[in-house]
């Protein structure tokens, strides 16, 4: 009986070598992370993403059969149905928060302290605010909290699925997108403005659970080939 | 322009749906680059997060003159030396492969001896010494030559090719117990023999 080798031979090391140049492994990364971080960056421009969404759609494989005048108008009917649901509800949020002249006002004259706000203290529909900082940090908490929300509800959705509509999703989609390049467009002409920064992050929160949504609709065996 | 130079033009204007594309078609080899030189995951983890960064940050420098997994390749490997640099990795790594002293002697049956066997050859890599195992990943496995290998850690070539020497030596040992697989057809890539 032959004694086991005590070692591997330099071919079949070549070999295992050759197996390794070919690994492959998951994405350590998440787009998601990752993306933040080239926002913050400066390498993505969000006005080039939402440009070109207006161009192309949303493609899946295979694509859902069904097409022409119906289809087109009901996508856009679509489309700006979601526009202004989104809209709609921001006027709602807005009197509900009593946004009004005095609001504004009243915001414009906290945000305009240049003392740096300390010693200040402003209060706004019931809520005090003794410095900028202090606003920030609420601000921040509550925009955690809404895309926290917004996360939880899109991959808790128990409602009945529109598996064989990803068309929906699609068309919010491009609404938010849509209305993503506005208020970033907007928000360039008033960049303090937290109003129409809470409307982009909004819609940056709503974009990102709606793809996750259109990626539970799409039919098994379909893959997003673009997004 | 082909689509795939498109992609990157759009990729460069900071188009998000061109940059993902890039990293979704490209991060199953890249991470694995990156994975494979650090050794830890929740390390790689955090490096691949600065690899893509910069891969991204150099976009506009990229002519289009090799495939782009080749190049982003290079500044996957570049980039992951340093990163091991800054946690003082490498710093051994360094002190390892110049002065061969500094390892212990080797003993052709010290690891068999001890019982020592790994079951795939990413195991047995982790159990080399630093520098034994980044010399033995740049050269035989990413494709580096010694003189670019000693330009990348600052060694000398013959520090490089005594390291690799070195490397396949005890990779052999430990994977030995393969060797009945091998000579059974199991992996023959090749049709080599063993």
């Amino acid at each position: 009986m032959a004694l086991p080798s005590k070692e591997l031979s330099e071919q079949a090391l070549d070999a295992l070598i050759t197996r390794e140049q070919t690994r492959v492994v998951a994405p350590l990364t998440e787009w998601r992370s990752l993306s933040m971080s080239l926002r913050q960056e400066g390498l993505i421009h969000d006005a080039s993403t939402a440009r070109q969404s207006a161009q192309r759609e949303y493609v899946a494989e295979p694509v859902v059969p069904g097409s022409g005048w119906f289809r087109t108008t009901a996508r856009w009917t679509m489309r700006l149905a979601a526009s202004a649901a989104l809209v709609g509800v921001g006027i709602v949020a807005g009197r509900g928060m009593t946004f009004g002249q005095d609001f504004i006002t009243q915001m414009q004259l906290a945000i305009s302290d240049s003392t740096g706000s300390h010693g200040t203290s402003v209060r706004i529909g019931g809520k005090e605010f003794s410095s900028k900082a202090d606003a920030r940090r609420t601000l921040l908490r509550a925009q955690t909290d809404y895309q926290r929300a917004a996360a939880f509800l899109a991959a808790t959705d128990t409602g009945p699925r529109i598996t064989a509509e990803p068309d929906l999703y699609r068309d919010r989609l491009a609404g938010l997108d849509e209305m993503t390049a506005a208020s970033l467009a907007a928000i360039k002409d008033a960049p303090r403005d937290p109003l129409l920064n809470q409307y982009y992050l909004s819609a940056s929160a709503a974009r990102e659970a709606t793809l996750q949504q259109l990626g539970n609709a799409l039919p098994v065996g379909s893959t997003m080939t673009s997004f | 322009m082909t689509t795939h130079q498109t992609i990157v033009q759009r990729a460069v204007e900071g188009d998000e749906r061109a940059l993902r594309q890039l990293w979704m078609e490209n991060a199953p080899h890249i991470d694995a680059v990156v994975l494979r030189l650090c050794g830890d995951r929740d390390l790689a983890a955090d490096v691949a997060q600065e690899v893509w960064i910069q891969i991204f940050r150099a976009l506009p420098s990229y002519r289009g003159d090799s495939q782009f997994g080749t190049w982003a390749h290079r500044i996957a490997v570049n980039r992951t030396l340093n990163a091991l640099r800054k946690v003082r990795r490498i710093a051994k790594v360094e002190i390892d492969v110049e002065d061969d002293t500094a390892t212990a002697p080797e003993n052709p049956e010290s690891d068999t001896e001890r019982g020592i066997v790994a079951e795939s050859i990413d195991q047995a890599v982790r159990q080399l010494s630093p520098g034994a195992r980044t010399v033995f990943l740049l050269h035989d496995v990413e494709g580096y030559t010694h003189e670019e290998i000693a330009r990348e850690l600052g060694i000398t070539t013959g520090g490089s090719k005594s390291q690799l020497f070195k490397a396949r030596a005890k990779l052999r040992r430990l994977l030995a117990h393969l060797a009945e697989g091998f000579s059974a057809g199991v992996g023959q890539e090749h049709g080599t023999p063993i």
